[in-house]
């Protein structure tokens, strides 16, 4: 069985809770007493499969999705954990939690007149591509709305690849005609668009995943964080997680920021003490020798170029004002701070029209960064594109969340 | 019921807690006696080497079941834990929401304003209910124990919030991503010693457990773990039926976790 995050992207109202509550019935991940209940709630009225979700009845009242939310889709033995997120620009940090850990995510534009191909979709999706978001499906949604008609959809799907081809987004993406609502598309292939060869959702979902699974690097090289140390019966230990790679006892790493190298004398897994452990393993290890092990460190096979610096090229997404010469901004890499000495524009961008934007000291929210990050302590980051999970960051000012980045 | 990677499940579990044991200076456990909360200890026994750093909290309103109170000291002495019991006091005119509201909320309260903790590690999971779903791994509190589930805090890339200010304090919830049958198959494979009222007797048994005045019991047969596994993959009806707060009404969840409640 695999399992995969999925992230819905899209403005409100174009139809995402309804698309989750739509696959969880028609795939049958949701029980027919829960069906019952929500027809029983709602007599009288139009069935909302949106109402599926169980958490959704605390949003019901407001009609519209406040925090993230999950639902599994189980079909064919694959789960796709739908990840459900707020359409509203204000709500733009709840979306990014929301979306942060997804690998794949379903896009929805609304091709009912007047709804359109909204800048907040495009924020979404320039978002997404930021956030490492590696295939995408565009649904355009409520076909039913404009009678099923091909050229609508045409247009609407020209709209959507212009904007990604503008913004340079050059990662797997689908397109495909649907009505959430009733259920076109998504699992059997709707009579009522036989212009449409393409699969349906669902066969997208699941031809997604294999080549996502076709597509997996190998582990690489060590790279393992430094959570902390502590006494042991046997010395110091210190806890660790694998990001990538293995450790094996007797193995000789370099350290960095230091740069040291030492040997690994002992390791540890759930407890028990084991010869080698691999990638997502939280460890605990011991090194002989005189290098300093301590928090935020990160340990290295000893051929790795990686080296610690100050000053990275980034990439950054703005939700809060941020002022430039901030006395107190911090970085945050894997739950480590880093303090920053100077965020130094060379262009600030907006995701909607990707166009060049004048910009002063203090910097508005919603646009995108693009310059140099001056970090207070050495630090050995790497890009995005080389190894993601230590080439990103969320930008706080004070206590407050202010940003996210990635290393370019 | 999706049955997840074991293996994947652990291993991001005790990293949260070594991360909040990093983190914040210094950390209660809930501990209720249950299924999830014994297999936090569990972990937290794995991710220190067999030590429990911190002190495991029982907020006593003196009617839980005698099994409990026996399956806890039992263990108390086995895997050599700090206990504090926090003791509240039970109004008998109260029942459900009001009862949880303002027995063991403000009993918690009361202990840590005591104790000086500024993180408390409860074992909730995702898939319980609704409302539990939109936490986060490190859900702040406000001074009165109020959860701003509306502007909660961005987590994101395994940077979580770990700063409070005074009287603040977080939630840290290292068990979210498991599914109850995970639970289930976690105290299977590791033989986890389990409070005894969770194995059927004369036809029934627990699957969730409260206190004796809100708590029923499910018809079952099921008298092993392997039994309770099995069952489990069989059974359409939800975990939480037994408890009285979860029916009241339909955001009753909701305002016990903005006021507080675990």
């Amino acid at each position: 069985m695999e399992k995969r995050l999925v992230s819905m992207l899209g403005e409100k109202d174009h139809g995402k809770s309804t698309l989750i509550g739509q696959l969880l019935i028609l795939t049958g991940s949701t029980t027919e007493e829960r069906v019952a209940e929500v027809r029983k709630a709602n007599k009288g009225k139009r069935f909302e499969p949106a109402f599926i979700l169980d958490s959704f009845s605390e949003e019901r009242e407001q009609e519209m999705t406040i925090e993230t939310t999950r639902a599994d889709v189980i079909y064919k033995g694959n789960v796709f954990e739908l990840i459900d997120v707020p359409g509203h620009l204000e709500l733009i940090k709840n979306m990014i939690s929301g979306a942060s850990n997804a690998e794949m995510a379903i896009l929805l534009v609304s091709a009912k007149p007047g709804e359109k191909f909204q800048p907040q979709t495009k924020r979404h999706i320039y978002l997404a591509k930021l956030l490492g978001v590696e295939s995408l499906i565009v649904a355009i949604n409520k076909m039913d709305t404009v009678k099923y008609d091909r050229s609508k959809y045409e247009a609407m799907e020209r709209e959507v690849r212009d904007y990604l081809g503008l913004i340079g987004f050059d990662r797997r993406v689908d397109y495909i005609p649907i009505s959430a609502y009733d259920g076109e598309n998504l699992v059997k292939r709707s009579s009522k668009m036989p212009w449409y060869r393409g699969s349906t959702m669902i066969e997208l979902l699941e031809r997604t995943l294999e080549a996502e699974i076709r597509s997996h690097k190998p582990d690489g090289k060590l790279r393992i964080l430094v959570q902390d140390s502590i006494e042991t019966d046997r010395g110091l230990g210190h806890f660790g997680v694998v990001y990538s790679g293995s450790i094996e006892l007797s193995k000789k790493v370099r350290v960095e920021p230091s740069g040291a190298t030492a040997t690994v004398s002992g390791l540890y897994l759930k407890g028990k003490p084991v010869k080698k452990a691999g990638r997502g393993s939280s460890i605990v290890f011991a090194v002989k020798g005189s290098a300093k092990v301590s928090r935020g460190d990160i340990v290295y096979d000893p051929d790795v170029e990686v080296k610690a610096s100050n000053s990275f090229g980034c990439r950054v997404f703005l939700i809060k004002e941020f002022d430039t010469k901030s006395k107190d901004a911090v970085i945050k890499v894997n739950n480590i701070e880093l303090h920053v000495e100077s965020l130094v524009p060379d262009e600030v961008v907006s995701p909607v029209t990707a166009e060049s934007l004048e910009f002063g000291r203090v910097l508005e929210p919603n646009n995108s960064v693009v310059g140099k990050i001056r970090i207070k302590e050495r630090y050995p980051l790497e890009s995005f594109q080389s190894f993601k999970e230590f080439g990103r960051f969320a930008l706080y000012s004070g206590h407050e969340f202010v940003g996210l980045g990635i290393v370019e | 019921m999706i049955e997840q990677d074991l293996n994947k499940l652990e291993e991001k579990s005790i990293y949260l807690i070594r991360e909040a044991n990093a983190k914040f200076k210094k950390i209660g456990m809930l501990w209720s006696m249950g299924k999830d909360s014994t297999t936090m200890v569990s972990l937290v026994r794995k991710a220190f080497l067999g030590k429990v750093p911190f002190p495991v909290i029982h907020i006593d309103n003196g009617i839980d079941f005698p099994e409990t109170y026996k399956f806890r000291d039992d263990l108390v002495k086995k895997w050599n834990m700090k206990l504090i019991v926090a003791k509240s006091r039970i109004q008998p005119e109260m029942t459900g929401f009001s009862c949880c509201g303002s027995n063991k909320t403000v009993a918690l309260k009361k202990l840590m304003d005591e104790e000086g903790f500024d993180a408390i590690i409860v074992s909730i999971r995702r898939d319980e209910h609704g409302i539990r779903s939109k936490e986060r791994y490190m859900s702040l509190r406000d001074k009165d124990f109020k959860w701003n589930y509306k502007d909660q805090k961005a987590e994101l890339w395994n940077n979580y919030t770990t700063k409070t200010d005074r009287g603040e304090h977080i939630r840290i919830h290292p068990l979210l991503d498991w599914n109850e049958i995970d639970i289930w198959n976690y105290i299977m494979r590791y033989k986890v010693p389990l409070n005894p009222l969770y194995f059927s007797k004369e036809g029934q048994r627990f699957r969730s457990l409260g206190c004796t005045h809100c708590t029923n019991a499910i018809k079952s047969n099921a008298k092993t773990v392997e039994q309770i596994v099995d069952e489990l993959r069989g059974t359409k009806e939800e975990e939480r039926a037994g408890r009285q707060q979860d029916k009241e009404k339909a955001y009753i969840m909701e305002k016990l976790r903005a006021l507080g409640y675990m």
